[in-house]
C-alpha cells in the first residue's frame, strides 16, 4: 500500500541514502589524537587551577605551550619545502613561524597607533546631533 | 519524474502558516520548513528532477521571460548550505515566540535561495529586495533596553542596501537595454564608458558583499540584531552577494586587490573594538574578502576555494554567532571589558566557540583550513607576491582576533563573577550540529570537495600535505606567542569602552548636517515661497471679488513701496498721496463689485466668443487644406 502511495518518496530516500564519496582523501588521524589529547589536558589543568590557583600548573600550562612551538619548528626540518617566493629562500624552515610572530606585533602595534584617533564614547553621534538641535 | 518545487517559496510560501500553529506544533512546523528544503536540494543533487545544469520554472513578465530555476553545480552548492544553515539557523532560535521574527527569518532565508537560483536579472533584483528588508526587520525585532539603538541602526542598514539597490537596478535596467538579454550570466568587463551597465551591477553586489568603504553598514547594524537575527544575518547577505560575484564577475583583476586589502582593513578594527558581536562582524568582512580574492584569480581551482570558504564560513561564523548569542542571552552581556571565566559555568558554549575559533583561524583538521588554503596556494602559485603576504597577514590576523581574542575574553580572562548556565537544548543541540560539521569537514574534505563546481583534487590540490600543515600551525603557533607576549609585556591594548569610527563617519556627521539643511534653511526658503504664493491667490481671489480695488490697492501698494525706498523732499506729497489712496483703497467694500453686469449681458457675451471660434474654425478648415 504505502508503495503505492508515495513510490516517488522511497525513490527519493533511496537516493539520499547512497554515499557520494568517489576519491579518498586520509583523513589526518593523528592530528584529530593530538588535539583531543591537548584539549583534554588543557582541561584538566585549567580545572586545577579553578581549584587551587597555584604556580605549579599554570607553569605547567606554559610548558606544554612552548613544547608545541618548539615542536612545530623541528616538525618543519624534514618537510619539503615548496619555495614560491624569494624572500622565503633563507630560511624555509622557520618562515612561517617568524612571519606569524612579525606579522601580530605590527598588527598590535599599528592598531595601538589607530587608537589615537579612532576611539570616540559611546553616544559621540549621538551628541553631535543633540548639539546641533 | 517528480516536478522540480523551487527551496526558496517554500520559505516564502510556507511563511504564511506560522502565525497560525502554537506551542509544540509551531516549532515542529518551523523545523520541517528547512527540512523540506534541504531534502529538495538533495534530491536535486542526485538528478531527480533532471540531469544537471538544467533551467526550469519559466514564467512570461512583459517582452521578457523570469527564470526562476537555474541549477547548476554552482547554485546548487550555495543551495545546499543555505537551506543547511537555515535548518540549523531555525533550530537555534526555536525558543523564540514571537512569529513575527520567524516570519522575516524565512523571507529572509528564502530570499537568499531565491537569488542564489534566479536565472534572469528580474528575478534576481526581486529577491535581492526582499532579502534587504527581511533583514533589516530582524535588527528593528530587537526589543527592550537597546531598541532604539537598534531601530537607528536598522534604518542605516536598509538606506545602505536600497541605495545599493537602486544602483543595482540601474545597471539592469541599462543592461537589458543595451543588450535585449535578462540573462544572468558573467557580465563583460573592462575600462570604458561602454561597460557602465556592469560598473553599476558591480557597485550594486560589492555593497551587499561590504568591500570598505562600502562596508560599514555591517559591523554597524548586525551586532544590533537580535540574538538569533545576528546568527541568520551572519549568513546570507555577504554570501548571496560572493554567489552573484562569482556567477558575474570571475576573473576581474580589480576583485584581486578589493579582496586582499578587505582581508586586512577589518582585523585593526577587531583587535580595538569592545563589543564581541561587533568583532565576530569585522572578522566576517575579512573573510568574505579571501572569497573576493578568489573570484578575482578566477581559476577553477581559486573558485573552488571561494566557495569551499563559502561553505565553511557560514558554518563557522554561524556558531560564532551562536556562541556570542548565548553568551549575550544567558548573562545579558556582550563587552569584552564585562565578560570573562565563562568557561566554568558554560563549558559546552565554550567547546563549540573554540571549535569554530579554529575553524575560523584555519587550524589544520578543522573546515577552514582546507578551504582558505586553497585560496592561498593559488594566489601563490600566480606569483602574487603582495596579495600572498597581505593574506597571510590576514590569516594570523584574523586568528589573532576571533580565534584568541573573541574566546579569550569571553571564557577565560580574568573572572568576571557572572552566574549563568550553558543555553536551552534547541540553542546547545544547533551548535552541537555546527560544532559537528565544522570538524566533519575537516576532516573529510572530500565529501565537500565532491559537491563543488569543480574537483580540486583533480586540479593538484591535496589539503593535509606535510609542508602545509606546517606551515600553517607555525604560523597560528607564533601569532599566538605574540599575543602572549604582548600581554605579559603589558603590550597590548587594553579593552576600552569606546565607538570606533568608521568610513561611515562622513555620511553621519555630513548626512546629519544635510538633514539640519533640509530642515531650517530649506524649509524657510520654501515657507518663503510657499507665502508669496499664498498672497498672489489671494490678491487673485479680491481681484475676482472687486477688480477696481485690487488693481488700486496693488498700484497704490508699488508706488508707496517704489517711493518709500528713497524718500525725497520733491516726491514727499507723492508718496503721500499714494499713501491715502491705498487706505482710501482698503476701506472700500471688498466683496461688493462697483458695477454688476446683468446675466443677458454675460451670455451674449459667451455667445459672441463661441460666434468667433465658429468663425476661425471654419476659415482655419478652408484655409489649411
Amino acid at each position: 500500500m504505502a508503495n503505492n502511495l508515495f513510490p516517488e518518496f522511497l525513490i527519493c530516500l533511496s537516493i539520499v541514502m547512497d554515499s557520494p564519496i568517489q576519491e579518498h582523501i586520509e583523513p589526518p588521524w593523528e592530528l584529530l589524537a593530538f588535539y583531543v589529547i591537548l584539549g583534554v589536558v588543557a582541561y584538566v589543568v585549567l580545572c586545577f587551577m579553578a581549584k587551587k590557583p597555584a604556580p605549579p600548573h599554570r607553569n605547567l600550562l606554559i610548558v606544554i605551550y612552548f613544547c608545541c612551538l618548539a615542536g612545530m619548528v623541528i616538525a618543519g626540518l624534514p618537510v619539503h619545502w615548496h619555495i614560491e617566493f624569494p624572500w622565503q629562500e633563507p630560511i624555509p624552515t622557520a618562515f612561517y613561524a617568524i612571519f606569524g610572530f612579525a606579522a601580530c606585533v605590527f598588527l598590535i602595534y599599528f592598531a595601538k597607533g589607530l587608537r589615537l584617533w579612532l576611539p570616540k564614547d559611546y553616544d559621540y553621534y549621538e551628541k553631535k546631533r543633540k548639539g546641533r538641535e | 519524474m517528480i516536478e522540480w518545487v523551487h527551496p526558496g517559496l517554500i520559505f516564502i510560501f510556507g511563511t504564511f502558516l506560522i502565525p497560525l500553529f502554537k506551542g509544540k506544533w509551531k516549532q515542529a512546523y518551523l523545523l520541517i520548513l528547512p527540512a523540506a528544503a534541504l531534502i529538495d536540494v538533495i534530491l536535486m543533487y542526485k538528478g531527480v528532477f533532471g540531469t544537471i545544469p538544467y533551467s526550469t520554472w519559466y514564467y512570461p513578465f512583459l517582452d521578457y521571460e523570469l527564470v526562476l530555476g537555474r541549477v547548476d553545480k554552482l547554485s546548487l552548492c550555495f543551495a545546499l548550505i543555505f537551506s543547511l544553515a537555515a535548518f540549523c539557523m531555525v533550530l537555534y532560535a526555536l525558543h523564540v515566540k514571537s512569529s513575527s521574527e520567524h516570519v522575516s527569518e524565512f523571507f529572509y532565508v528564502g530570499g537568499a535561495l531565491g537569488v542564489v537560483f534566479a536565472g534572469d536579472l528580474f528575478t534576481l533584483y526581486i529577491f535581492w529586495e526582499i532579502m534587504a528588508i527581511a533583514s533589516m526587520l530582524l535588527i528593528w525585532f530587537h526589543g527592550g533596553r537597546g531598541s532604539e539603538v537598534a531601530h537607528r541602526a536598522g534604518f542605516r542598514y536598509i538606506l545602505w542596501h536600497l541605495f545599493g539597490g537602486i544602483v543595482l537596478l540601474a545597471g539592469i535596467i541599462m543592461y537589458v537595454a543595451g543588450t535585449g538579454s535578462t540573462a544572468f550570466n558573467a557580465f563583460s568587463w573592462g575600462w570604458g564608458s561602454e561597460y557602465l551597465p556592469s560598473y553599476l551591477i558591480f557597485f550594486g553586489f560589492i555593497l551587499n558583499a561590504a568591500v570598505p568603504p562600502l562596508h560599514a553598514w555591517l559591523p554597524d547594524a548586525y551586532p544590533e540584531a537580535t540574538v538569533t537575527g545576528a546568527v541568520f544575518l551572519s549568513a546570507f547577505t555577504t554570501k548571496s552577494a560572493v554567489y552573484v560575484l562569482v556567477r558575474g564577475f570571475t576573473g576581474v583583476d580589480i576583485l584581486i586587490g578589493i579582496g586582499a586589502i578587505m582581508t586586512v582593513y577589518p582585523i585593526f578594527y577587531a583587535v580595538l573594538e569592545n563589543d564581541v558581536r561587533r568583532v565576530l562582524a569585522y572578522s566576517l568582512i575579512n573573510q568574505v574578502g579571501f572569497m573576493l580574492c578568489g573570484i578575482g584569480i578566477g581559476t577553477p581551482l581559486a573558485i573552488c576555494g571561494t566557495v569551499a570558504h563559502a561553505f565553511c564560513h557560514i558554518i563557522y561564523k554561524g556558531l560564532l554567532f551562536m556562541s556570542a548569542g548565548s553568551v549575550l542571552q544567558m548573562t545579558g552581556k556582550i563587552k569584552c571589558t564585562s565578560l570573562g571565566g565563562l568557561w566554568k559555568s558554560m563549558p559546552f558554549t565554550t567547546a563549540c566557540c573554540m571549535i569554530a575559533a579554529a575553524s575560523i583561524s584555519a587550524f589544520p583538521g578543522f573546515s577552514g583550513f582546507i578551504s582558505k588554503s586553497m585560496i592561498i596556494a593559488e594566489a601563490a602559485h600566480f606569483q602574487l607576491g603582495i596579495v600572498w603576504v597581505l593574506l597571510l597577514l590576514a590569516s594570523a590576523g584574523v586568528f589573532h582576533h576571533a580565534g584568541v581574542k573573541v574566546p579569550y575574553f569571553a571564557f577565560f580572562a580574568k573572572d568576571a563573577g557572572i552566574k549563568a548556565k550553558d543555553p536551552p537544548l534547541n540553542m546547545k543541540l544547533a551548535m552541537g550540529i555546527g560544532a559537528f560539521l565544522c570538524i566533519f569537514l575537516g576532516v573529510f574534505p572530500q565529501y565537500l570537495y565532491n559537491i563543488l563546481p569543480y574537483d580540486p583534487v583533480a586540479l593538484g590540490f591535496i589539503p593535509y600535505t606535510a609542508a602545509h600543515v606546517v606551515s600553517q600551525a607555525q604560523l597560528l603557533m607564533f601569532a599566538s606567542l605574540a599575543f602572549y607576549v604582548l600581554i605579559i609585556t603589558g603590550v597590548y591594548p587594553p579593552e576600552q569602552k569606546k565607538l570606533n569610527l568608521d568610513t561611515d563617519w562622513p555620511f553621519r556627521i555630513w548626512g546629519a548636517k544635510f538633514i539640519i539643511f533640509c530642515k531650517e534653511p530649506m524649509m524657510d526658503f520654501a515657507g518663503w515661497i510657499d507665502r508669496g504664493m499664498k498672497r498672489f491667490a489671494s490678491y487673485f481671489a479680491s481681484f475676482g471679488r472687486n477688480p477696481l480695488r485690487a488693481i488700486r490697492i496693488a498700484l497704490s501698494t508699488m508706488m508707496v513701496k517704489a517711493l518709500r525706498t528713497f524718500v525725497l523732499e520733491f516726491w514727499w506729497r507723492i508718496f503721500k498721496y499714494y499713501e491715502r489712496d491705498l487706505e482710501e483703497a482698503k476701506r472700500l467694500p471688498a466683496d461688493k463689485p462697483i458695477e454688476t453686469v446683468p446675466l443677458g449681458t454675460a451670455v451674449l457675451l459667451i455667445i459672441i466668443l463661441f460666434l468667433l471660434y465658429l468663425v476661425i474654425t471654419l476659415m482655419y478648415g478652408w484655409l489649411a487644406p
